[in-house]
């Protein structure tokens, strides 16, 4: 049986690297961990990981109160751990991150006129269709609800429960989910 | 007399203020000195990670150009914990 490959979308990414996030959505946490394990082939594009720092920039800044301060206020030693964090989900085993092949401004452009997606949306799409070129058939991980619908007309979307068997019993957002199972 | 009695007053005074001040500066600046050496040995001491340089290659099966990483599957437990120290 062949592993299916999956676009990881920086909501999964942070969803298994931030603590509270990892019960809130614990379907994200074991999708990864089935991506570890092997049952899974996972990719992500370099901007990705960028975006994901960006993120844990800012939570932590939340997490110590300083996130309305103007002036950088985060340590040289935070930022390292930061970015250790991103090396360390890069050695993932299964797990790949791609440079994508450039994209014109047009085209992101096109893409948000014809599928009303943001921007950023638009080329984390431009991107999956780049790995779908290589690799035939690629789906797209995310819990952003419009990606997963609008993304559809170009590609397969799913949300990470789709891809588990069932809803993990520690998730704390099951009852809110229109996902669950 | 009297005139050349308080000159040798006030100087001797001048003198050793002089002397004080300048063994106090010394003392303070020998204790900066020490402080600036212990300093930079506990910088010396404080090892951050070494991140390595985004360096890709090509994967031979998909011809795509992949950051290169070594895997490992202990990677995200040590992720856990980084963050649980970061963000908890």
């Amino acid at each position: 049986m062949s592993v299916s490959n999956l676009f990881l979308d920086t909501n999964i990414i942070l969803d298994y690297i931030i603590p509270l996030r990892r019960d809130e959505y614990a379907c994200s946490y074991e999708l990864i961990e089935k991506v570890k394990k092997g049952d899974f082939k996972a990719w992500t594009v370099d901007y990705a990981l960028s975006e994901t720092l960006g993120m844990l920039k800012e939570k932590r800044e939340e997490r110590i109160g300083v996130k309305d301060i103007l002036r950088e206020t985060l340590s040289t030693h935070e930022i390292s751990q930061m970015v250790r964090i991103i090396e360390e989900f890069r050695k993932t085993p299964n797990f790949e991150v791609f440079a994508p092949e450039p994209v014109s401004q047009e085209e992101i452009f096109k893409k948000v006129q014809n599928i009303c997606v943001q921007a950023t949306d638009a080329l984390v799409l431009l991107s999956v269709l780049n790995l779908k070129e290589k690799l035939g058939n690629v789906i797209l991980v995310t819990r952003d609800d419009k990606l997963l619908v609008r993304g559809k007309r170009l590609i397969s979307t799913a949300h990470p429960i789709e891809l588990i068997e069932s809803c993990p019993t520690n998730c704390t957002s099951k009852s809110m989910c229109k996902y669950h199972k | 007399m009297f005139k050349i009695e308080i000159s040798q007053v006030i100087n001797s005074i001048l003198t050793g203020f002089i002397e004080k001040t300048g063994k106090a500066t010394k003392f303070l600046e020998n204790q900066y000195a020490e402080l600036g050496k212990q300093a930079k040995e506990v910088a010396r001491t404080l090892t951050y990670p070494k991140v390595s340089k985004w360096e890709y290659e090509i994967d031979t099966t998909t011809g795509l150009k992949v950051l290169k990483s070594e895997k490992d599957s202990e990677a995200l437990d040590r992720l856990r914990q980084i963050a649980d120290e970061l963000l908890k």
